[in-house]
């Protein structure tokens, strides 16, 4: 046990988080209540009276097909994108682990995805996918494929979860990257020696050393795809076509700011807010706990 | 079991070449010692026997295969790391039954090894825990443990004492030895320590800045040191060393005192020289003599328990005396004497050894 040391009270502890409190109460918690408040009141169509209802809103969803499908949508969508990026970003950095001269180009080119903002990468594929004028679509349509985001409902699909795993792969390879340059290098060569080649070095040493980094980032991942692929889908689909890309966020903004069913969008930002708390939870537990060697 | 074969081994990192031209013969069943300062490329002439690195020109035969251009895991050799390299991530057992595993042994025959190396190494109650749950020298003997399991034909060893404390070290010292003993396999060992280079090697490979100085055996390279390097390396306290010119009478420091030449064996084609003599065979005295000694202040004393260095200046140069207890006056000042087969002549030019020519 710690000895705990004791001062004389001082207010100067409290004036020091003050600034960090006020900021957690007028962006976080201030907003989270007025949303759950809002997540129980239902407003009619003109916007003269509002109603609380309780769960009811909740109780809706729930029972609402379209909420569900979403809801399947978006996992199916955060697994293809945690997967996707999580994998490339994995195997970019095995092989940036293995490269020695041209190792700092190599890291820079990966990096940049990162610095772009989400709207200009979404507008970035949104043109190269154009099916009138788009680079890839014309390759495509060259091998005899017809793309078209834009009535196809899976073509749509497709774009988003590659915008979004993309953008998303350089913050992957630099934790993956970082984790591997930190094992000794004499692990490896261990290894080797032992009679392990390349393939076999990696699946049974350095994936197993980094698997608290991999753990970690399945979580950011997951987050990442539920809550900051917005705005690259608001660039890319607008949620289309036929909903064929609104995920939670998106149907969040769709019905609240579009449909103006404020109590309906509030309830599912609510159930949003419960999911990212539920991860993050699942986060410190388990590096509270972390793998020991 | 096998020998080693050097021959012209080069290595450049980029365009610095950091080892030159290494030629070496290393027998069936040697302990060899590779020793030198740090950065002397020790480690990286041994990780080109283990095929860490590729080498830059030269050959090097294991068992009289050329092993160039075969993979580490081809050239039947084990290696222990300085930091001793364990697999965090897996117990004792599985780090040793590893390479055993990928060797495709048999369940049995895997189980027997690490448990004779166990035995061996007394790991046998650590064989679940994990690396980080043994003490330094527990993971030391896990190192050892899993190049035992290999049957190698060579050892190779980095510096794998210097992470452990100094009385663990002269254990794990004597272990070895003993090891080397019972397995009778060629083992190449690289340190900076010399100790551990006289007390390990049946041959001894003194290294300074990528060239071989000198190979031989303990006594050899103790005795007849080929250069000042070597001289001043292996020995501890290290021999000293003493400008000198030739006079008439003999041998002049630069204090002005004469070594007398009467008796000395002196390389005559040299004006300029520099002497050497190891400090255990100073001779001391507290009374006055004669012609041949010299008087000395004693700046101070260092005890060692077992004995004393005594430490006095000549001219500018620092001189170490090395004695065995008995008399504890306390000595400020004295008479010492170089004896002339004690004496050792290097070239003022390049630190070579002169011959002294025999008459
Ligand atoms: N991978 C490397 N790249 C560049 N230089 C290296 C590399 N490895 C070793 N060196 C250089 O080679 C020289 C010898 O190194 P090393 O063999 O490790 O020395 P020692 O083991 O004798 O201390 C040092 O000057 C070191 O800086
Ligand atoms: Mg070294």
């Amino acid at each position: 046990m710690l000895k705990r040391v004791h001062f004389k009270p001082s207010p100067l502890p409290y004036f020091l988080v003050a600034p960090q409190l006020l900021i957690t109460i007028v962006f976080f918690l201030w907003p989270a209540s007025q949303a759950i408040y809002q997540s129980m009141l239902v407003e009619d169509a003109f916007g003269l009276s509002t109603e609380f209802v309780w769960f009811n809103n909740f109780i809706e969803l729930f029972s609402d097909g379209f909420y569900l499908d979403t809801l399947y949508r978006t996992l199916f969508f955060s697994a293809a994108v945690t997967f996707i990026s999580l994998s490339s970003a994995l195997i970019f950095a095995a092989l940036a682990d293995r490269v020695i001269g041209a190792a700092t180009t190599y890291r820079t080119l990966l990096i940049w995805p990162y610095a772009v903002a989400p709207a200009v990468a979404g507008a970035l594929w949104m043109f190269m996918f154009d099916p009138t004028i788009g680079i890839v679509a014309y390759f495509l349509d060259l091998v005899g494929y017809d793309w078209n985001h834009r009535v196809n409902g899976s073509h749509a699909m497709l774009l988003v979860i590659l915008a979004s795993s993309w953008k998303q792969i350089s913050y992957n390879f630099l934790f993956f990257f970082a984790g591997m340059q930190a094992i000794p290098k004499s692990l490896i060569e261990a290894a080797a020696i032992d009679g392990a080649g390349p393939a076999r070095r990696f699946w049974t040493i350095i994936f197993p050393l980094i698997s608290p980094v991999t753990f970690f980032l399945l979580v950011m991942n997951i987050v990442y795809a539920f809550f900051d692929t917005f705005g690259i889908i608001h660039a890319v689909t607008k949620g289309g076509p036929a909903k064929a890309t609104e995920i939670l966020i998106y149907k969040v903004y769709n019905d609240g700011f579009i449909g103006l069913d404020l109590g309906g969008s509030a309830a599912q930002s609510v159930i949003l807010m419960i999911i990212v708390i539920g991860l993050t939870i699942v986060q410190f537990r388990y590096i509270e706990r972390r793998v020991e060697y | 079991m096998a020998e080693v074969i050097l021959e012209n081994i080069t290595k450049s990192f980029g365009k610095t070449e950091v080892v030159h031209n290494v030629s070496a013969h290393f027998h069936d069943g040697e302990f060899i010692v590779i020793v030198g300062p740090s950065g002397c490329g020790k480690s990286t002439v041994l990780r080109m026997i283990a095929g860490l690195e590729e080498v830059s020109g030269g050959n090097i035969k294991i068992g009289d295969k050329l092993v160039n251009n075969l993979e580490p895991k081809d050239r039947r050799i084990a290696m222990v790391f300085q930091n001793y390299a364990l697999y965090p991530h897996m117990n004792v057992y599985n780090n040793m039954a590893y390479g055993l595993r990928l060797q495709k042994h048999s369940k049995v025959e895997i189980e027997r090894r690490v448990q004779e190396a166990a035995q061996l190494l007394q790991l046998g109650e650590y064989l679940q825990r994990r690396p980080r749950q043994l003490s330094g020298g527990q993971r030391q003997r896990v190192a050892m443990g899993r190049a035992l399991v290999r049957k190698p034909e060579v050892f190779l060893f980095d510096e794998p004492l210097s992470n452990l404390d100094a009385k663990l070290r002269h254990q794990m010292r004597v272990e070895l030895k003993k090891m080397h003993k019972n397995l009778g396999t060629t083992m190449i060992y690289v340190t900076h320590d010399q100790v551990e280079a006289m007390t390990l090697a049946d041959k001894i490979v003194v290294v300074n800045k990528g060239r071989i100085e000198q190979i031989g055996s303990p006594d050899e390279i103790y005795n007849a040191p080929a250069s000042m390097f070597v001289a001043g390396f292996i020995g501890c306290p290290p021999m000293n060393f003493l400008p000198a010119q030739h006079s008439n009478g003999g041998l002049s420091l630069e204090n002005g005192f004469i070594i007398p030449a009467k008796d000395l064996l002196i390389p005559s084609d040299t004006r300029q020289l520099i002497v050497g003599i190891r400090p255990e065979k100073i001779e001391f005295s507290h009374l006055q003599r004669e012609s041949g000694w010299l008087e000395v202040d004693i700046d101070f004393i260092e005890k060692l328990g077992s004995g004393k260095l005594l430490y006095t200046t000549i001219g500018p140069q620092q001189l170490i005396l090395s004695m065995a207890n008995g008399d504890d006056r306390h000595i400020t000042r004295g008479w010492i004497r170089f004896p002339a087969e004690a004496l050792y002549f290097f070239s003022h030019q390049d630190g070579s050894l002169l011959k002294v020519k025999s008459s």
